[in-house]
Parts: structure tokens; C-alpha cells; sequence
């Protein structure tokens, strides 16, 4: 009996040696994950954008705006000169902190006015990492700052100081929901069309359809193109019933217009099924190709920038992150629903999906071609 | 002009050599079977000539078009049917041929009447809703012929297609195929039946991916040096462990309640010099029967022979695969 169980499990390790797909994924997949992930946990929070509009412009709120530039988690790369324009910078993605000095910032820090002076913070709250992260940062670097410039005596007896008033724009009750779902729709879109383009072909393949498939007259771009609809359809119908709970359920708001979010998703799935298309062609079997898709799917959602957001990632990864679809796609979807961000704010995203898309199908295509 | 031409054609796999170099000429209208033991490369042969793989070298014409090259113009006109069950098996009979139709692009009353004139050619009519994975072989096999017949092809090329079917299916196909030969299809079939490859007008032999002989089945039959008689007797163990000793025996088959023993031709009355050997064997035996040999015997002998010459000629024995 014992003896029996060991012979199929034998016989079991035997066939997992052969495949070389099931070994790559057994073994490859789980180690980069580990590699990836730890990589982000050890670095926490760092190099969160700031712009600062200093409208007391003293030495001492340039010693503030120095003290925030030198810590590991902030840097300060922008300096507007008026509100609006610090409020664009927030807009458009590119600083994901924005820090208001106020022109009494000296006299109140000195205790010379009523109350403490106020720090204004405002978060990008689109985005998961600096809306949970940003004000912890910030309060630490007051907190040494009236530490050296008050002394512990002034501390003890509350005199003076500043406070950090934060809040977070886009998302100003701070619903960490407002974070996750839209990068939710946004990955189970991605899964579908994925596993439903990938096990297309090799499923024919398997069941050997495919070699009557090929003695019709449809010819090979009009094969991959009837295989890839289906998910493409799939994938799209899933995204739209998905967009209607997170918009209906949970009261997500949608800040920028319907149609480009609409026009950018199917993009998105054409691209993707483009690759699970590629991955079709190339496995001999749905297992391989499912293996497969689970593989690029942990590490496309390691570079997505869900985790961590893509400006604060290592530079290697970064350079990776900028050949994931899911990655370009999560983006411009928070940035669309949250911020409102119109076509020219998320140009380069929409020409990296659809440059994705062709390249995707050009290689299927000419990997199938060859491949009979 | 033949209707089906190849020269030259090769493939291989890796290390194993599928197909080294065989030359068809095949005229309209012609039925031709291919036979040949596993692995002789008959399958792959067929997916070159079907346009579905690519050969490593040579040139195949269908009707005057070249199939390496444009294999899309062909498709109009050749039916294949591939070794392994190929149709969907989730779909119906009905929605099988359906699909295959539309692909086909014959449509309306056309698409019904030929699908109707199928479904009765292939004893399919009361089977139309059955998935076609919970047919049974037989009916699989008619099914897959028919999608294979929906577009009216001239040229047909069957792989195996009545392997692992039962007896009066298989009679049941080759009627079909007789009445599409008649119609003026031109056919070519692998199998592994040597009483079907007798229903060809011409049979080639295959082996280690060579076509070692082609002719009419019973031009094949002659082949065979030597003469055959045929045994009757009670103890054929006996008798087979005798006829070794024979002088210009040889070789040997038992068959059923006979044995099968080849003499060298230069013997004068075998019959009878066989039957005093025998008896001074001590051995006794109903009658012995001058015969011709069966097409099963020509096939294993020329390959037994070719084995034989290429030992001669140092090279090593083909090594056998389990
Ligand atoms: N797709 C393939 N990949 C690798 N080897 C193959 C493939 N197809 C056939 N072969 C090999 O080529 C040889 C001829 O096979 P095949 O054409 O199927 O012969 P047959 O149909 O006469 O049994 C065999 O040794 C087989 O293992
Ligand atoms: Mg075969």
C-alpha cells in the first residue's frame, strides 16, 4: 500500500523533471517574488516628490524646506510660486507631496502670534503609499526641527512650534478603498484576458483541433485574430461589470471622463490579450500556459506599482516596471478615476499600452507562423 | 500531370529522421494507400503533403500548386483528416459540420442539402445533437470524414482513419471511400490493414521514413522470392520446429489452423518434397497447399530483407523504441 503510493509519487516527480515549464515556474517564480518583494519591503518609504511653496521665504522656513529635502523619504524637486500651481503639480502626478509654508510662518514658529505656526501637507491621495506615509514623515521632521531650533526646555513647556495640518487630495476622507479598487478592476481585468488568451490556441493544440484548424481556409492573422476576440470580449464585458460595483458599491468616484477610461481599458485588454496570445503559441499545453500566466502575473503586480509607486522604486526596477502593461494601465487608471487626469496627462501611458499591443501581436503572429 | 506530386520530400525531428526523402506521383482519380509499421513517418509525410508542417526539403504539387509555398491555395481543394480525433468534442455533430461550413464558406440551402447528403453518407442522421466526444469510434471516425468532405475537396488525404474501429465500421468507411473514388476523388490513405491497402489501385510500402517499394497489391505479392505453400495440421508446433530443417526453406508464419512456409523457387514439386520431409519426420498433416502470399507477407519481408542488407552493408540496426 505505502509501497504503491511511493511508486505514483515517483512517477509523479519524474514527469514534473520533464517539464521544463512546470520546473521554471516550481522553482524561478517563487524565488523572484521573494527577491522582488523583499527588495520593496527593505526599502520602505522613499524619495516621495515634494513641492514647496514657500510663502514666507525667511531663513528659517528655508532651513524647514532644506531639513525635509535631506531626509531618505523626501525630496524636494519643485518650487511654485503660487498656489495653483503647486495644486497642478499634484494634478499631473508629478509631485506626490505638496508643502504650504505661510507667510507668518516665522512669527508663530516664535510663539509671537496666537497659535502655532501651520504647515499645510497636501497628499496625493491616489496613490496608497504617500497618503498612508506622507504625514508620519512630515510630523518626524517637525518634531526635530523645533527639537533644534526650540530646545527641549521650549518643547516641555509647549511654546511656539508648528503643527502639520494634512489632508489629502482626491481622496479627503481617506478611504483606503479609494486606493485599492480601482487597481483591483484593474488586475482582474488583467487575469481574464490574460488565462482566457492564453489557454486559446494551446487548448486546439492539445485537443489537436488546431491541425484541422489549419487545412481551412482561415488564414493564420484571421486564426490568431478569431482567437484572440473571445477574450478580448471576456476580459472587456468583465471590466465594465466590475467598474459598475466599484462605482455603485463602493461609491468610488470617477473624476475624469468615462470614455477615455473606457477607450484606455480596452487598450489595456488588447495589449494583454496580445500577450497571453504569444504565451498560447508558444506552450504545448493549458497547464504550461496557465504556469505561465500565474509566473507574469506576479511579477507584473510586483512592478505595478500597487505596492509601491513606480517613482520610488529602485532604478532597475523602475526601468522594468516601464514594460508592464498592468504597470502603464494601473497608473493611468488611478490617475484618470482620483485625479481626473484628461488624455495629454496620460499620453505616454497610452502610447506604451498600445505600442505593447502591436509588438504582442506582431511577435504571436510571426511565432505561429513559424511554428508549423 | 499528376494530381499529387512530391520530390524529395525530407523532415526531421531533432536527431530522428521522420520522413528521408520519398518521391509520390499520384494521378487523378487514383486511390493510393500507404502502408507502413509505427513510426515509419507515414503521419508525417501526410501533414507536409497537407500543408500543416513544413518540410526540411523538397517540393510538393497539389493540382499543379505548390504546397511548401502557397499552402493557402490549396486549402479549397484538399480534405485531410489527421490521425488524431480532431473536431471539437464539446460541439455536436450537427454544430461540427455547422462550423466547418461556415469556415468553408458554403452557405445557405447548399450548406443544409450537403450537410443532409453527409449525415446519411456517414449513418450520422439520428446522432445530429450528440457531442462528438460521446460518439464511439466508428462514428467519430465518419464524422471527422464528413467535416473532412464539406467543401467538395478533389483531393482527400486520410491518416489512419479507420484505426481502432470495428470491423463493420471499417467496412462501412471503405464503402464511402469506394463511392467517393468512383465520384473521382483522389485519395491517399495510411493504414494499418493490409486487407484495406488490397482495396487500393496502387500500395506504396513504408519504412524508417523511405517508400521502399510502390505497385498495384498484387504486383506487390510477387515480390516475395520463392514460393508459399500452406500447411494443414493439428500440431503446427511441430511442424514449424520440422520445416526449419527443410532444405530451401525460408521462413515461416503460423496462421490460425496453417502454416505459412516459404521455399526457395528453384525447387521442383515442393508440395511433394515437402510432404516427405515432413513424414520422415514422423510427422503427420492434413494437406499441404500451393499459395500465393498475402500482401502482410510481401510487407514484413521486404522489410525483414531490407534489414537484412543494411546489417550487410555495416550499418547499425535501427534502434527500437519503447
Ligand atoms: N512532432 C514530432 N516531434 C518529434 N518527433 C516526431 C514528431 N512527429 C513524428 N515524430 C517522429 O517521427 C517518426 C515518424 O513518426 P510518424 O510520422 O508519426 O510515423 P507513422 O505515422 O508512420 O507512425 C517517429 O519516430 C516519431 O517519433
Ligand atoms: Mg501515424
Amino acid at each position: 500500500m505505502f509501497i504503491q503510493i511511493l511508486n505514483l509519487t515517483w512517477k509523479e516527480l519524474i514527469q514534473l523533471r520533464r517539464d521544463r515549464f512546470l520546473m521554471l515556474f516550481l522553482i524561478v517564480a517563487p524565488t523572484l517574488q521573494l527577491v522582488l518583494l523583499s527588495h520593496n519591503a527593505a526599502r520602505g518609504v522613499r524619495d516621495l516628490t515634494v513641492a514647496v511653496l514657500d510663502l514666507d521665504q525667511s531663513n528659517l522656513s528655508r532651513e524647514l524646506v532644506a531639513m525635509v529635502d535631506n531626509t531618505r523619504e523626501m525630496r524636494v524637486l519643485y518650487h511654485p510660486r503660487h498656489r495653483q500651481d503647486l495644486e497642478q503639480l499634484i494634478a499631473d502626478g508629478l509631485a506626490q507631496v505638496g508643502l504650504v509654508i505661510p507667510p507668518s510662518f516665522t512669527r508663530d514658529f516664535y510663539r509671537l502670534g496666537p497659535q502655532p505656526a501651520q504647515l499645510q501637507a497636501i497628499l496625493d491621495g491616489s496613490n496608497l503609499l504617500v497618503g498612508s506615509n506622507g504625514g508620519r514623515v512630515l510630523e518626524g521632521v517637525v518634531q526635530r526641527f523645533i527639537a533644534d531650533h526650540l530646545g527641549p526646555a521650549a518643547e516641555a513647556l509647549d511654546l511656539g512650534g508648528v503643527e502639520v495640518v494634512t489632508t489629502a487630495a482626491f481622496n479627503p476622507a481617506f478611504d483606503y478603498r479609494w486606493f485599492t479598487l480601482p487597481s483591483m478592476l484593474v488586475f482582474i481585468t488583467y487575469q481574464v484576458a490574460l488565462v482566457v488568451a492564453a489557454t486559446g490556441f494551446v487548448r486546439e493544440k492539445e485537443l489537436g483541433t488546431l491541425e484541422q484548424l489549419i487545412v481551412t481556409p482561415l488564414r493564420r492573422p484571421e486564426l490568431i485574430i478569431g482567437k484572440a476576440l473571445p477574450a478580448v470580449v471576456v476580459a472587456f464585458f468583465n471590466f465594465l461589470v466590475l467598474y459598475a460595483v466599484i462605482r455603485l458599491g463602493y461609491g468610488v468616484p470617477m473624476r475624469g471622463a468615462f470614455a477615455l477610461l473606457v477607450g484606455t481599458s480596452l487598450l489595456f485588454v488588447l495589449a494583454v490579450v496580445a500577450q497571453g496570445t504569444l504565451v498560447s503559441v508558444l506552450t504545448h499545453t493549458q497547464q504550461q500556459a496557465v504556469l505561465i500566466v500565474f509566473l507574469m502575473a506576479i511579477l507584473e503586480v510586483t512592478l505595478s506599482g500597487y505596492l509601491l509607486p513606480v517613482e520610488n522604486m529602485p532604478l532597475v526596477m523602475r526601468g522594468l516596471a516601464q514594460v508592464s502593461a498592468l504597470q502603464h494601465h494601473m497608473t493611468l487608471v488611478r490617475a484618470i478615476i482620483l485625479r481626473g487626469a484628461t488624455l495629454p496627462m496620460i499620453g505616454g501611458h497610452v502610447l506604451a499600452l498600445a505600442a505593447f499591443a502591436v509588438v504582442g501581436y506582431a511577435v504571436a503572429w510571426r511565432t505561429f507562423t513559424r511554428s508549423l | 500531370m499528376s494530381t499529387l506530386f512530391c520530390r524529395n520530400l525530407q523532415r526531421r525531428f531533432g536527431k530522428t529522421v521522420a520522413v528521408a526523402g520519398v518521391d509520390l506521383d499520384i494521378a487523378a482519380g487514383e486511390m493510393y494507400g500507404l502502408i507502413g509499421p509505427d513510426g515509419a513517418g507515414k503521419t508525417t509525410l501526410l501533414r507536409m503533403l497537407a500543408g500543416v508542417l513544413k518540410p526540411d526539403a523538397g517540393t510538393i504539387r497539389m493540382a499543379g500548386v505548390d504546397v511548401v509555398r502557397q499552402p493557402e491555395r490549396v486549402r479549397s481543394l484538399l480534405g485531410y483528416m489527421p490521425q488524431r480525433f480532431s473536431l471539437y468534442a464539446d460541439l455536436g455533430v450537427l454544430e461540427n459540420l455547422l462550423f466547418y461550413a461556415d469556415i468553408f464558406g458554403v452557405r445557405g440551402a447548399e450548406r443544409r442539402q450537403r450537410i443532409e447528403r453527409l449525415l446519411a453518407f456517414a449513418r450520422l442522421e439520428d446522432f445530429r445533437d450528440r457531442p462528438a466526444g460521446q460518439l464511439s469510434g466508428g462514428m467519430k471516425k465518419k464524422l471527422a470524414l464528413a467535416c473532412a468532405l464539406i467543401h467538395r475537396p478533389r483531393v482527400l488525404l486520410l491518416d489512419e482513419p479507420t484505426n481502432g474501429v470495428d470491423p463493420i465500421s471499417r467496412r462501412e468507411f471503405w464503402d464511402i471511400l469506394a463511392d467517393l473514388h468512383l465520384e473521382g476523388v483522389t485519395i491517399l490513405v495510411t493504414t494499418p490493414y493490409m486487407d484495406e491497402a488490397e482495396r487500393c489501385q496502387r500500395v506504396g510500402l513504408m519504412h524508417e521514413g523511405r517508400i521502399l517499394r510502390q505497385d498495384t497489391p498484387s504486383a506487390l505479392q510477387t515480390w516475395v522470392p520463392g514460393r508459399m505453400l500452406a500447411v494443414y495440421a493439428g500440431d503446427l508446433a511441430a511442424i514449424a520446429a520440422a520445416v526449419a530443417s527443410f532444405p530451401g526453406h525460408l521462413d515461416h508464419h503460423t496462421y490460425g489452423d496453417r502454416l505459412h512456409v516459404f521455399v526457395a523457387p528453384d525447387l521442383t514439386d515442393p508440395e511433394a518434397a515437402l510432404a516427405e520431409h515432413l513424414r520422415a519426420c514422423g510427422l503427420s498433416f492434413r494437406q499441404i497447399l500451393s499459395d500465393t502470399p498475402r500482401l502482410e507477407e510481401a510487407f514484413i519481408h521486404l522489410i525483414a530483407h531490407r534489414e537484412d542488407e543494411s546489417i550487410r552493408a555495416g550499418a547499425r540496426l535501427p534502434s527500437v523504441e519503447l
